[in-house]
């Protein structure tokens, strides 16, 4: 005996992900589009007459949330401008095939599409990035710069806000993200439908509370173009882990990812008081946010720029926060070549041509080890990468700083990390499972550091 | 090589030279035994030193224990309560003056039987006559009960079907007690199946696992109460609070993590859960048990050989274990998470007048549902049938916690425990 939709007579057409109910294609269509309204409209999302940027990768996300605000803004009279921005990362064979879906999108959309790329921002494409420093740790330099590029993507088109099509799936992955990472500065933070403070341009995510198995349903039935591959880039990474994770969780209990949610938004408002928080600042070179004296992506472009890769990569070191921010990234690199004996964990061993300092001591473990195929090095496991994370978490606020990785480089430089919620870019873009190994920032961006590079062991590590 | 190309010396792969010396104790030099947390290897003596200081310190640091308070030990005849036992015990003989540990345990140790199916009765019964063995041996009271005695109206000490026993006993009394425990459950039918039918009607293992640990901190709790202590101390391990931790997020528990997980839980007011072995991993514990020779017995629980997607809990478990195989910081990691959170002191998220979650007690986590809730589109005027379309989740009763309806929703009736659980 047919099923009948739960809300009209009609015959069922499919099961709703979220809560297992039975319904008709019709009543699935109005269902999503009034849970989406009543996100909006609960949150306050939007004002009358703003300018609204939408992020779009030609994903299924940003498709749908495209076509959502066009429909919304029109059906509830939102009184909202809406952009499309799009950001090229220049990766040859996925990114501009999905920027094709995005022009297709505008013209299906009418609606005005700016495309920001990191050639004209950064003067790097993200294969030039790749075949510079290898296969790992690229998302960290794609995250980085989508984040800048969707924010200065932004300010020239002088939009109000910017929505990213992060959905529950999302959010529920990040909060699990946070707690395995013991970052609690993110956790925080992550589960909030508008993040973004004074001087940046804030981020909403009306998807908040959709389900991502929605998302797909609702584009599939309304046969919405979209581009659907992963990023040729993406390796396996520790967020595969809580997403695999979430899926189970998932199919024990449809309920778990708005629970998880839940869970989220309640841990956030109960943070002890005394637990250590990074500070926020501006960068000294670009004036964008940052929690450090130099942001993220200055570093990472240096380090580019003077052929240090690793530079930017790794994770802090308590000595050097201690010892003070010195943005001797480069300079100091030269002072010698010394590297301690039975050091281990640190991209200054097996240097042929070190450019390391002398340092008391090096504890810090390389952050690449973890990704390293098994090259030889005893200690350079994800065990201690993940115990450094853990050990570090309070002191460094892992939440949007960091420091020099290695005592054995030469300065210590607080950047902030890959990004925080905002940057849907990331999966929209770049596909989910494109996550280096622990990170605490979302994305699984690689944890923030900075690290002199240039060393063999940056070598060894790009086995393509 | 097997596919006929040619391998040159050049070719191979430089083979790494087992690491021939042998590690030597952080503390004290010598020979080491056994390696801690990756890192730090310890001789037999410096790991006791280590464990047993781990475990003071952390009692003394949160003051929470008084000299001379009555405290309940939970033993369920596994390796981190007997741990927990053995430290106790130890701890209130050796030491100075006012080093020792001065409080007066009693044990407790709960049989969950009635609501486990399928596991063979005479291997029970073997293994509960170890357990009360093992917690007689320690030398303090030791109080049996049943899980189903919650069911049951006692509400004095008189009526509750506890045995208590002392070392004074032989072993051949406990043998005895322990038939009696185990026929007693025939003839006490009505709580136990009642139990017995209440947990069959639950739709999820999640359901029955959330609701069997609430039962079982009640009754600890109940116990307590009865006999007049005012602490009672639970054996849970690191590890066993991370995968807690991971598994109420994954249940909408988030608000209640700080009590679930912390060291001390005062929800119950008068009697406070003590997690005193919380700092140390799984791994840790038995490898102390190992050294010290501390019998445990594993008595199965409701999701023993489940499938690995058999309830949330479960597969949390599974989860956390696994990379803690990788990454051997997991657990800690996990666990100092939970512990930077503390009970919300927001009153904009708690609701006119509930405070409390009826049913576990912990303070309620409505406050913050307005957007969530908004989100989840009504369909009213569906059929009861099961089979239709219910669109929204589990309507949300305004005197229990999101977690807590959650569990609810999954019971069909509820009525035969609901007068326990909300009167305490």
């Amino acid at each position: 005996m047919p099923v009948s939709c739960g809300l009209c007579e009609k015959r069922a057409m499919l099961k709703r992900p979220k809560t297992g109910g039975a319904l008709c294609k019709e009543c699935f269509f109005k269902v999503f589009e009034e849970e989406v309204h009543q996100t909006i409209t609960s949150a306050s999302l939007f004002k009358r007459g703003e300018t609204v940027a939408i992020a779009a990768s030609g994903g299924k996300d940003s498709t749908v949330l495209a076509h959502l605000m066009k429909l919304l803004n029109e059906r509830h009279n939102y009184g909202l401008t809406l952009f499309l921005l799009s950001v090229d990362e220049g990766i040859t064979g996925y990114r501009d095939d999905s920027l094709e879906t995005v022009k297709r999108n505008q013209q299906q959309y009418e609606l005005p599409l700016k495309v920001v790329s990191y050639k004209e921002l950064y003067g790097w494409t993200m294969d030039e990035i790749v075949r510079q420093i290898g296969l790992k740790n690229n998302c960290t330099f794609c995250g980085v710069f989508r984040r800048q590029a969707l924010d200065r993507g932004a300010m020239m088109l002088r939009v109000d806000k910017i929505v990213t099509g992060h959905n529950a799936d999302d959010v529920a992955e990040t909060v699990i993200m946070n707690v395995l990472r013991g970052d609690i500065a993110r956790l925080q933070r992550c589960t909030a439908i508008v993040t973004g403070t004074e001087g940046a341009i804030p981020r909403c995510k009306p998807f908040k509370y959709t389900y991502e198995k929605e998302i797909v349903m609702y584009a599939y039935f309304k046969k919405l173009d979209y581009f659907s591959t992963e990023c040729i880039y993406s390796p396996n990474a520790y967020r595969g882990h809580a997403r695999t994770y979430l899926k189970d969780l998932e199919s024990i209990r449809s309920t778990s990812i708005i629970d998880i949610i839940h869970s989220g938004e309640c841990m956030s408002v109960s943070v002890k008081k005394d637990v250590k928080m990074p500070t926020q600042g501006t960068c000294d070179r670009c004036g964008y946010i940052s929690s450090n004296e130099l942001c993220k992506a200055c570093v990472l472009l240096e380090g580019l720029n003077k052929g240090l890769p690793k530079l930017g990569i790794g994770k802090p070191h308590k000595a050097r926060m201690a010892l003070g921010l010195a943005n001797t990234t480069n300079t100091s690199t030269t002072s010698g070549s010394q590297r301690k004996e039975g050091c281990r964990s640190c991209s200054c061993r097996g240097r042929q041509n070190a450019v390391v300092n002398d340092s008391p001591e090096c504890k810090k473990d390389n952050g690449l080890s973890s990704l390293s195929k098994g090259d030889g090095d005893p200690t350079s496991t994800d065990s201690s990468m993940k115990k450094e994370v853990g050990s570090k978490s309070s002191t460094v606020g892992v939440g949007g700083d960091s420091v020099a990785a290695c005592s054995c480089n030469g300065g210590v430089q607080k950047e902030p990390c890959a990004d925080t919620v905002g940057a849907k870019g990331q999966s929209v873009l770049c596909g989910k499972d494109d996550e280096n190994t622990p990170c605490a920032c979302k994305k699984g961006k690689r944890q923030v550091g900075t690290r002199t590079t240039g060393d063999s062991r940056a070598m060894l590590d790009l086995d393509f | 090589m097997e596919c006929g190309g040619q391998v040159s010396e050049a070719d191979m792969l430089p083979q790494r030279l087992p690491t021939a010396k042998k590690k030597n104790c952080v503390r004290c030099g010598k020979a080491a035994v056994l390696v801690v947390q990756t890192s730090a290897a310890f001789c037999r003596e410096c790991f006791l030193n280590y464990f047993t200081h781990k475990f003071r310190s952390g009692l003394g640091k949160t003051r929470v224990v008084q000299p001379g308070e009555r405290v309940l030990l939970a033993f369920s005849g596994g390796p981190s309560s007997a741990a927990l036992l053995d430290m106790v015990k130890r701890g209130m003989e050796e030491g100075t003056q006012k080093k020792r540990l001065r409080i007066e345990p009693g044990v407790v140790f709960i049989d969950e039987g009635c609501i486990i199916q399928g596991f063979d009765v005479d291997q029970r019964q073997q293994a509960l006559q170890i357990v009360s063995k093992i917690a007689e041996d320690s030398g303090f009271p030791v109080y049996r009960v049943m899980l189903e005695d919650f069911m049951s109206e006692h509400s004095t000490e008189a009526d509750l079907p506890v045995t208590v026993s002392n070392c004074a006993e032989t072993s051949q009394d406990t043998t005895e007690d322990v038939e009696r425990q185990v026929k007693t459950l025939s003839t006490d039918d009505s709580s136990a199946d009642r139990l017995k039918r209440l947990f069959e009607q639950a739709k999820s293992l999640t359901a029955k696992e959330d609701l069997l640990q609430m039962l079982r901190s009640k009754l600890l709790v109940k116990v307590a109460r009865m006999h007049g202590y005012t602490k009672v101390m639970v054996g849970d391990s690191g590890t066993r609070l991370s995968v807690r931790i991971m598994a109420d997020i994954a249940q909408g528990r988030g608000s209640a993590l700080p009590l679930n997980t912390g060291f001390a839980d005062d929800r119950h007011g008068d009697v406070v859960i003590v997690r005193p072995m919380r700092d140390f991993i799984a791994k840790e514990i038995s490898m102390y048990n190992t050294i010290c020779q501390l019998e445990s017995v594993f008595l199965p629980t409701l999701s023993t050989r489940a499938a690995e997607k058999a309830s949330i809990g479960h597969l949390t478990e599974a989860f956390i274990s696994g990379l803690q195989v990788n990454f051997p910081s997991t657990v800690s990691t996990v666990f100092r998470t939970g512990a930077k959170l503390c009970v919300s002191q927001d009153p904009e998220n708690m609701p006119e007048g509930h405070e409390r979650c009826a049913m576990c007690k912990a303070p309620l986590d409505t406050g913050q549902q307005g957007p969530l809730q908004s989100s989840v589109y009504k369909t009213s005027g569906a059929s009861e049938d099961d089979n239709k379309c219910v669109a929204t989740g589990p309507e949300p009763s305004p005197s229990l916690c999101h977690g807590c309806s959650l569990t609810v929703a999954d019971f069909g009736d509820f009525s035969a425990l609901s007068d326990q659980l909300l009167h305490d």
